[in-house]
Formats: structure tokens, C-alpha cells, sequence
């Protein structure tokens, strides 16, 4: 039986044997793997990038109580990052379905056109959703754009669905059932997590104090881009964007104002990724 | 005489844009082929996701190298000329000869053997492409990375470098269950790529799957899924999947979008109805573990959909209503319920206008109410496509009148061009209202289209109109109607950045462009259009009419003359128009030509009003055509320019008013002489 720890197992070991650097998950919550500076800052510039690692992907809106079989504010994501984009990085990606025990000649294997783009990350790319028998499995994007930014060169990310996965592997039809390691299930580790912060995101999240956090953390990423941190200030718009994924699942942001807050998050991540290419582009330490 | 093969190998392209290299590359081919001096006999193309071929069967197999002649300028010319013209054909001077009073170059072609000059022919094909959408990486711009390349001149391979990739004579087969594959030469290509597990020719995958479909059972594709699934598989290999009965007794648009919509599965119906299977295209596999995916894939989704519709139905539309306040509309356009509230008002308006009876205007303007409650639905949430249906279905579970449901569901209508149109009078109503508010809206905030950007779908939504008005005979009144909705925006406290009805022309003429395309299919011409759009008619219905009837005018001899006859009076009264009185003052009139065309002004006048306001442009057109006589007349016996400013500024005026009437039936100056 494959494991959801196994199978996340095995993942990082095919990748690493393909020249990833294997990290691990950002400190700090984002709503994708994309966000991790990992991905959204290293593709910027000239200088090559592979990297893999698993993200715990934080959408406060797609929490269910534990209810729903598989949404969840909570799931994880295994990220892979490859810049400059391989030639044959499709066959790859298949060789990386067969290591976690999905033999692609079995399977109705498809690439469906499904292009990417994030307005407050000012991102934008081309690429495919993966189809396994029908089910949505990986997402497939060559970046085009991060930042406002043009890439180039352009990199390539992979992300892998896990718990989809997982419970295709186990062949349960519901995540709770689905065993993480021998004697231990998605349930034991995360239902209780998933009622609390579903009940945390949708009644409790004090929304006057998000509004306070989302302006906080706005001016001091403003600092920090002003003392040349940008690594710094990029965690700051990061929990701007948490904040405000948080006020939107409490129902807290006006219609006249989301417009205005994503434009907000854009500036900023516009500016940070101009702040970091610039510094990649000075001479590099001795 | 060898063929030509070209195999353009992808990563997985997009179904449209398969379909658009489809039909791109026979003309981009045989083009290039022209250019190159190498004409072919046939060319045929054949495309699958990875694979874009075209063969040019029949070329020559050496460059034709007849010489051409260029005309140049004329043999007194200067100097500059001629050195100009020369240097443009890569000639001396001396080398061009004089005749017939001209200089001409004569050109001649090398020779070249057609293998030299193909590298050429494939860079032009490939770059001549056009997609919609484009990526880039590190070997070009193209819809998906390019990723080999093959060429073969009968037997021979050709050496070719474009997008990154050098040619070579390997092409690739099925992903995953093909390998690579030699190819032989243009005759073997499909029967090689077979091989290997490719059905390259699309209209071949096509009567593949559908003889497939065929044997599953009665098939229905209501949302238009076989032509994208064509694009979606090399080996096509038709499966049916089973499901649970149970979900048969869902409102039965709600199993067909949850098979169609994202799963392009094929739903299997008996008699009308539905059946608890569906058959579906595959691309490989074991047959027996991919239709076990399909089936738990489907199961999620109808579950998915089962849940939705019953938390939907419990909370109810009131509750779903009481949220459009939070959900944005457009940019700066404030919210849904700010949107309803507007066409509520431009649909009560349009039912005035177009005098719907009492019992079909208190349905629209009740669904005008209800009609975007669906928008919050969780069973909107999961299947978008089901916006509309979804309101009707729980506005009818909250005992909404059957009118009011179906308006509802109508008023997306039509979702495309050539789409079916709202079949109620109430659904067309309200579509026509949500359309007129949706573009009024965008162009009063300066959302309108840009080149290809049209985030708002406004084309579409213009589009719409058109369509249904001119089906329905609606006179729209299209300026109030969006004026309401414009001064609707601005009461709700909306700041419009600049002054509110500004934008209201530009929005008409935008719908009215949308009538332009319909009229050219009818066999109106792009001068014809442009003399109808002159007149100043500002409804699609109208405009349609006039449009017609100068199309059944055209060539006659009548038209002809009332053309020549507005452009006289246009031209002069135009260059007077600092001269011309306020006002024609009949007791300055000092010829009968004078007192003889005033008279058949004033009877035109009531004429083409007349028939204008029946939309009988034909009718309209005569009496205007009653006007040549008497402007003839005038313009023989009648000195306009005369000395006496007074006499000189009536004259004008009057020219000036003739041409405003004619004008009514057409701006006749775009018509071709």
C-alpha cells in the first residue's frame, strides 16, 4: 500500500535525482506552492532554478468543516519549479506519475489546455491541467510573466494535487479514509483542523484586526523595499494576502473595495520582483 | 513530380488551436510554395494535438525560371525615380529597359533545386501561423513549445532549423503508448504515424468517434463537445461509463452539464430521456481501469451537484437575492444588486416600448428581480454553465409563475453566435435589457473593448441584441435604454470620472456594428452598410431595413441618379455652410426651380418620414427619388452662388435641407459611382 507519506516520499526522490533541490514548505501560509519565494522570486532573472517541494496550500473560502470528501482549507501541493523549462519535460512528469506506482500506459493520460494567471501576483503563464482517467491530477505552467515582469528564461511549474492522488493510490473515495502512514489517516491528522479553522475562517476571524494586519503589513513591506530587503518585504505581502483571503471568507470586503486591495497586493509584488531582479543582477558576493 | 511533407511536432497544442492551423495552413503552404517558385499540384493537411502536417503534393522539383517583367514609372520620370526602381529590383540603372512609354525591369529568376529553397517555404508556414494565444520558451513564440520538426521532399530528407529544433526524418507517436517512428515520405506519413498509434487526420478521428458514439447508443452533445474532443486524442477509442439512477431524478440539465461541461463526456439518452450511462472518447489505457476513473469522477461531480441543488433549495432565492449586494459586477460598477435594479428599470422601458401585453411585461419584470440570485448558488459555484437554469429551477420551487421561471433561464441567451435565442417574448425582453445594461454600463466606465480585449464580453452581448431584436421585430429605442441604465449607475452613486452620457452614442454604435456582419451575410455590401449607417438610424431594425432595401436597389438606374443628385446638393451646401441662412425665407425665392424644389422638400419630408417610421425603406427611397427631377431642374436653371448674400445664404440653406432629407434614406456619397 502506498502511503500518503510515501508516495510525497517518492516524489522527492525522483525529483532529487533529476538535479531538484528539494525544500521545504514556506514558513509563512500562502495559497499555493506558486506563491513560496521558491518559485515566484527564483524564476526571476537569468540565473538557473530547480527546486521541489511539498506546500501546504492555505484557501480559508474552500474550508467544509471536514465535511466535503476532498476540499479542504487546507491540502497540499508538491511544487516543482525547473528553470530553464527541459525539452522533455512531459515525458519527465510521466516518468514521475510511473515512480509513485501510476504506470501512464494504464491510464488515459491526457494535457488539456488550461493557461494560469494571478492578478495580485501580477502572474501569468500557459500550460496544461493534467487528466488522469478523466480527473484533474497536476497543473502544468509555463510561466510567461511573475511580477509584471517578462521571464526569461521561461521557467516551468509542475503541481501535483496530492491528496487527489493519494486517494486514487489507496482507491478510497474520501480523503478521511485515506491511511498517511501504516496506522494513521488523513482524519486522525486533520479533521479536527479542518472544523476548527473552517469555524475559525467563516465566524470567528476578528475582521476590524485583518483590515489593521492587511494596512500593517502593507506599510512594512514598504519599508522594507525602501532599506533594500525585498526578501523581506515579500513575506510581508505575503500575509497581506492571507489577511486578505481571510476577510474575504468572512464575507468583509466591500465590492467597491476588493478591486482595490488586489491592486494593492500587485504594486507590491510588482515592486518586490523588480527590488529582487535588481539585486540578482548586481555582481554576486565574492 | 516528389510531394512535400512538413510535420510540425508539439507539446499537446490547444483544440483551437489545432483548428486554426487547420485551416491556416493549406493557404500559408501553397503561398509560401508560390513565392518560392514552386508551385504544388494539391495540398492536404492533417492535424492531431502534437502534430501539425501539411503535404503539398505534385512540386516541382526545381525553381520555374521564367522571368518577370516590373512596370516602372513612366519614361519622363526623374532620375530619382528610376534609380529608386532599379535599386527596389536589385538592378543597375542600365539594366532597365524603356517601352510603351515606360521603364520596366525585367527579372530573372535563379534556378535552384526545390530542396535548396524548402527551408525557406518551412519558415514561412511555421512563422505564418496565427493563435490566439501565444507562449514563449527558449526556442520562439508559438501556441506550444515546439519540440521536432520533419521534412521530406519525396524520399529525401530535408535539413530545416526553426522554433529551436532542427529537422530530422524521427517523428514521435502516441505519448504513451507510441515510441518514435521513421518516416518514409509524404504518401507513407498517415499509414507511419498509424503505426505508432496516431490517426493524424482529424475528420478520420472524427468519423472514428462518432462511429463509436453510434454503437454506445443515441448520443446528445447539447454544449458542443465533439468538435474540441476531435482535438483532444490521437488514437480515439470510445468508452461507456454507468452511474447511479438516482441522480436521473436531478432537473435533467443538471447530469448533462455535470457529463459535458470540463468532462466533454457524451450523455446517452432513450426515447428523450436521459439514461443512467454515457459514453466518453479516450486517448489509451486499459479500457476496464479508465472508465472506472471516468465513472468515480463522475459520480463526484454529480454528488457535487445533487449537494449543491439541496443546499440551494433550502436557503432559497430570497436569501440568495438578499447577497448580490456583495457581489461585484464591473469594475467600479457596483454590485449585482445594483445591476438587477437597473434592468428592472431599462426592461420596464423596453416593454413600453415594444407594447408587450400586461401579463408577459409583470413577468419580465419579475424575473428582472430574480434573474441574478443564481449567481451565488452553490450549483452555480460547482457548473457555471448551469447560470440561469439554476435561478429557474428554484424560482419555480419558490412558486414563481412558469413565465417568470422561464424568462430566467432564457435570459442568458443567446450564449453564442448562432446560438439558439430565448424562445419566450419575456426571455428576450430581459435579455435584451441585461445586454443594453451590461455594455451601457461598460462604456460609461470606460470599460469598452480594446483590439482583442473584450474581458466583458461585450461583442457577444451586443451580438445578442441584434440577433434578438431583429428575430423579434423589437424596436428598441437602443439611446433611452441605455441612457437609463447610465443615469441608473450615477443615482446608485456609482462616479462615472466623466460626464454621464457621454458614452451612450458610442455604446449604440457599438450594437449597431453588431449588425453589420448579419448584413453582409445577407448580401448587403460594406459601401451599402456605410450609406445606411450615414442616415443616422439608431436601432438595429431599422438600420437592417435600409440596408436591404440599397441592396435591392443596387444598379438601377434610379439609385444612380439620386446618388449624383444628394452629392450636388451635399457638396455645395457643405461648402457654404458658413453662408447659409438659419432658416429658407420663401419670399426670397426668386426662380419657379426654387419655389418647385421647396415644394417637393416639403412632400418628401412627410414621404420619408412616413415610410421610415413603417421601416418601409424601399417606399422611402422612392419618395426621395421623386427629388431628382426638381434638383436637376434647380441646378440647370438656378445660379446658387448668387451676389446677394441674403439670396445666396437662402439658396444654400435650402440645398442644405434637401441634402438632410435625402440623407435620411442613406448617406448615397458611400455608395461606389
Amino acid at each position: 500500500m502506498t502511503t500518503f507519506q510515501s508516495m510525497i516520499a517518492d516524489l522527492q526522490s525522483y525529483w532529487e535525482a533529476r538535479g531538484c533541490t528539494i525544500m521545504q514548505p514556506y514558513h509563512t501560509e500562502v495559497g499555493a506552492g506558486t506563491s513560496n519565494p521558491a518559485t515566484l522570486l527564483r524564476v526571476l532573472g537569468p540565473r538557473p532554478w530547480r527546486a521541489a517541494y511539498v506546500e501546504p496550500s492555505i484557501r480559508p473560502d474552500d474550508g467544509r468543516y471536514g465535511e466535503n470528501p476532498y476540499r479542504f482549507q487546507q491540502f497540499y501541493q508538491y511544487q516543482v519549479i525547473l528553470k530553464p523549462a527541459p525539452d522533455d519535460v512531459l515525458d519527465v512528469y510521466l516518468g514521475s506519475l510511473a515512480a509513485i506506482g501510476i504506470d501512464p500506459a494504464e491510464h488515459d493520460i491526457r494535457f488539456v489546455e488550461d493557461n494560469w494567471e494571478s492578478p495580485s501576483l501580477g502572474a501569468w503563464g500557459l500550460g496544461w491541467e493534467v487528466w488522469m482517467d478523466g480527473m484533474e491530477i497536476t497543473q502544468f505552467t509555463y510561466f510567461q510573466q511573475a511580477g509584471g515582469i517578462e521571464l526569461d528564461p521561461v521557467s516551468v511549474e509542475l503541481t501535483y494535487g496530492l491528496e487527489r492522488i493519494g486517494m486514487h493510490l489507496q482507491k478510497v473515495r474520501r480523503a478521511h479514509d485515506m491511511l498517511w502512514s501504516a496506522d494513521v489517516s488523513w482524519a486522525d491528522v486533520y479533521l479536527d483542523n479542518e472544523r476548527q479553522f473552517s469555524a475559525y475562517n467563516y465566524e470567528l476571524a476578528d475582521t476590524a484586526m485583518l483590515a489593521r494586519h492587511f494596512d500593517d503589513h502593507e506599510a512594512e513591506a514598504g519599508r522594507c523595499l525602501e532599506a533594500g530587503l525585498p526578501l523581506v518585504a515579500y513575506d510581508q505581502v505575503l500575509k497581506c494576502s492571507h489577511a486578505f483571503n481571510l476577510l474575504d471568507s468572512r464575507r468583509a470586503i466591500a465590492v467597491t473595495d476588493r478591486q482595490a486591495y488586489i491592486l494593492r497586493m500587485r504594486r507590491l509584488s510588482q515592486a518586490v520582483s523588480k527590488a529582487y531582479l535588481a539585486a540578482q543582477e548586481e555582481p554576486a558576493d565574492a | 513530380m516528389p510531394d512535400l511533407l512538413i510535420e510540425i511536432g508539439c507539446e499537446e497544442l490547444p483544440a483551437s488551436a489545432c483548428r486554426d492551423a487547420e485551416q491556416q495552413l493549406p493557404g500559408l503552404l501553397r503561398d509560401a510554395l508560390a513565392a518560392a517558385g514552386l508551385p504544388a499540384q494539391a495540398v492536404r493537411v492533417h492535424v492531431a494535438p502534437r502534430r501539425l502536417a501539411a503535404i503539398a503534393e505534385g512540386v516541382l522539383g526545381e525553381r520555374v525560371s521564367e522571368g518577370s517583367e516590373q512596370l516602372g514609372p513612366r519614361a519622363y520620370a526623374p532620375d530619382q525615380a528610376r534609380a529608386g526602381f532599379a535599386r527596389k529590383h536589385g538592378l543597375a540603372v542600365e539594366q532597365l529597359v524603356e517601352r510603351d512609354g515606360f521603364v520596366w525591369a525585367t527579372i530573372e529568376a535563379a534556378s535552384a533545386p526545390a530542396g535548396e529553397l524548402v527551408g525557406e517555404v518551412v519558415s514561412e508556414v511555421v512563422a505564418g501561423l496565427q493563435f490566439a494565444k501565444t507562449m514563449r520558451w527558449d526556442g520562439g513564440r508559438f501556441s506550444r513549445p515546439v519540440r521536432w520538426l520533419v521534412v521530406k521532399l519525396g524520399e529525401q530528407p530535408v535539413e530545416v532549423a526553426v522554433m529551436g529544433v532542427t529537422s530530422g526524418v524521427e517523428s514521435h507517436g502516441h505519448r504513451t503508448a507510441g515510441g518514435e517512428v521513421r518516416i518514409g515520405s509524404a504518401a507513407s506519413y498517415l499509414e507511419d504515424v498509424r503505426g505508432v498509434r496516431v490517426v493524424a487526420d482529424a475528420a478520420e478521428r472524427r468519423d472514428l468517434i462518432e462511429e463509436g458514439l453510434n454503437q454506445a447508443g443515441e448520443w446528445i452533445d447539447p454544449m458542443g463537445k465533439l468538435d474540441e474532443v476531435v482535438y483532444l486524442v490521437e488514437w480515439p477509442m470510445v468508452l461507456e461509463g454507468r452511474f447511479d439512477e438516482r441522480y436521473l431524478q436531478l432537473p435533467q440539465r443538471i447530469p448533462i452539464t455535470a457529463m459535458q461541461s470540463h468532462q466533454r463526456y457524451f450523455p446517452l439518452v432513450r426515447e428523450g430521456e436521459l439514461e443512467a450511462r454515457f459514453a466518453f472518447v479516450a486517448n489509451g489505457g486499459d479500457p476496464v481501469v479508465v472508465v472506472q476513473g471516468n465513472e468515480e469522477v463522475l459520480v463526484g461531480r454529480l454528488q457535487d451537484a445533487a449537494f449543491a441543488l439541496d443546499k440551494d433549495l433550502a436557503r432559497g432565492l430570497d436569501a440568495m437575492l438578499a447577497e448580490l449586494g456583495r457581489v461585484s459586477f464591473l469594475e467600479g460598477g457596483g454590485s449585482l444588486a445594483d445591476k438587477s435594479e437597473r434592468v428592472h428599470e431599462v426592461a420596464g422601458q423596453l416593454c413600453e416600448r415594444v407594447e408587450s401585453e400586461p401579463g408577459t411585461r409583470d413577468a419580465v419584470l419579475r424575473a428582472a428581480e430574480l434573474c441574478k440570485a443564481d449567481i451565488v448558488s452553490a450549483l452555480v459555484a460547482e457548473f457555471s454553465d448551469l447560470q440561469g437554469y439554476a435561478g429557474s429551477v428554484y424560482a419555480r420551487h419558490g412558486g414563481e409563475p412558469e413565465a417568470v421561471c422561464d424568462a430566467i433561464d432564457q435570459h442568458h441567451l443567446p450564449v453564442e453566435a448562432g446560438g439558439a435565442l430565448p424562445a419566450g417574448e419575456a426571455g428576450a425582453l430581459l435579455s435584451i435589457a441585461d445586454k443594453a445594461d451590461t455594455v451601457a454600463v461598460a462604456f460609461a466606465l470606460g470599460a469598452q473593448p480594446t483590439g482583442s480585449r473584450d474581458p466583458y464580453g461585450l461583442r457577444r452581448a451586443a451580438a445578442g441584441i441584434v440577433t434578438i431584436a431583429l428575430a423579434r421585430g423589437f424596436e428598441l429605442g437602443l439611446g433611452e435604454l441605455m441612457a437609463a441604465s447610465v443615469h441608473g449607475l450615477v443615482a446608485q452613486g456609482h462616479d462615472l470620472k466623466r460626464k454621464p452620457l457621454e458614452s451612450v452614442p458610442h455604446a449604440v454604435g457599438f450594437v449597431l456594428d453588431r449588425v453589420e456582419p448579419l448584413m453582409l451575410e445577407e448580401g448587403v455590401s460594406v459601401e451599402e452598410i456605410r450609406a445606411a449607417r450615414g442616415s443616422g438610424v439608431s436601432g438595429p431594425l431599422p438600420l437592417a431595413a435600409l440596408c436591404r432595401a440599397l441592396r435591392d436597389a443596387r444598379g438601377s438606374e434610379r439609385l444612380a441618379e439620386l446618388r449624383d443628385a444628394y452629392g450636388r446638393c451635399a457638396r455645395i451646401a457643405a461648402k457654404g455652410a458658413e453662408e447659409a441662412a438659419t432658416a429658407v425665407d420663401t419670399s426670397r425665392f426668386e426662380m419657379d426651380e426654387e419655389r418647385a424644389l421647396c415644394a417637393a422638400l416639403t412632400v418628401a419630408d412627410i414621404e420619408i418620414a412616413d415610410a421610415a417610421a413603417r421601416r418601409d425603406f424601399a417606399s422611402a427611397l422612392e419618395a426621395a427619388a421623386a427629388m431628382v427631377a426638381p434638383i436637376n431642374a434647380y441646378f440647370e436653371a438656378v445660379m446658387v452662388m448668387a451676389d446677394d448674400p441674403a439670396i445666396r445664404g437662402n439658396r444654400l440653406k435650402l440645398l442644405a435641407d434637401v441634402a438632410s432629407t435625402l440623407r435620411l434614406v442613406g448617406d448615397f456619397e458611400q455608395l461606389p459611382g
